[in-house]
């Protein structure tokens, strides 16, 4: 998990290098974030099925609608791909706004408010991360993503 | 246990764990399968441990959800 995000912030960098000739730039910020999303997204892809179950462990929505734990995955990396495009982002935005709200309530309220102990289905089925902050930061970055991008590329330029 | 009717939308039973602090995804999955694929589910909450027991033992089965 940390290295998911260690290699995705040195990616981030080295585009940001490379497009910007200077490491830290805003753009650069935005990488870090899709390329997460789509190594997370990746985890889980390795195998639906046995995330999708354990995602029904949580996810408030899946459990309303079982299905929703095989689409999620791949809304994720959908989402993900486009940003690090800065591409159609006006589909991105929702797509993501979307799945990290819905997550960010689901790990809230499993987390701080039932207090329950889960393994996170973040990395896939078969991890062994404990559902809790890093799930939250997960789904709060691609909020942030699904707010911001949209107001960057429409409403600053 | 298999409840195969005659008429023409095929009915199933189905008894899974539903209890305030596990909701057996498993069951979730099952219900929603059989549901797609056009089954009228007879939908069985087993609400406890000693509930979920009692019915394993009665059936002879390990585990649940149980079709």
């Amino acid at each position: 998990m940390i290295t998911i995000f260690a290699v995705a912030f040195l990616m981030a960098l080295g585009l940001s290098w490379y497009s910007f000739e200077t490491i830290f730039t805003l753009r650069g910020l935005e990488w870090f974030i899709s390329i997460s999303m789509c190594f997370l997204a990746v985890q889980k892809l390795q195998d639906v099925e046995s995330f999708s179950t354990m995602f029904l462990n949580y996810d408030l929505l899946a459990r309303r609608w079982v299905q929703y734990g095989k689409i999620y995955p791949f809304g994720e990396a959908f989402a993900g791909i486009l940003m690090v495009a800065g591409a159609l982002t006006w589909l991105s935005a929702p797509v993501a706004l979307f799945i990290g709200t819905v997550g960010a309530v689901s790990v809230f309220k499993a987390v701080y408010i039932d207090k329950r102990e889960l393994k996170c289905a973040c990395v896939g089925g078969d991890s062994n991360v404990p559902l809790g902050f890093v799930s939250l930061t997960e789904n709060l970055m691609m909020m942030v993503m699904g707010i911001w991008m949209p107001i960057r590329m429409y409403l600053i330029g | 246990m298999k409840h195969q009717s005659s008429t023409q939308a095929q009915s199933a039973t189905l008894y899974r764990m539903v209890m305030p602090s596990h909701l057996c995804p498993y069951g979730l999955k099952s219900k929603d399968l059989l549901e797609r694929q056009g089954y009228e589910v007879e939908d069985h909450h087993l609400t406890t441990c000693e509930e979920t027991d009692a019915f394993m033992e009665e059936h002879g089965v390990e585990t649940t959800p149980q079709t």
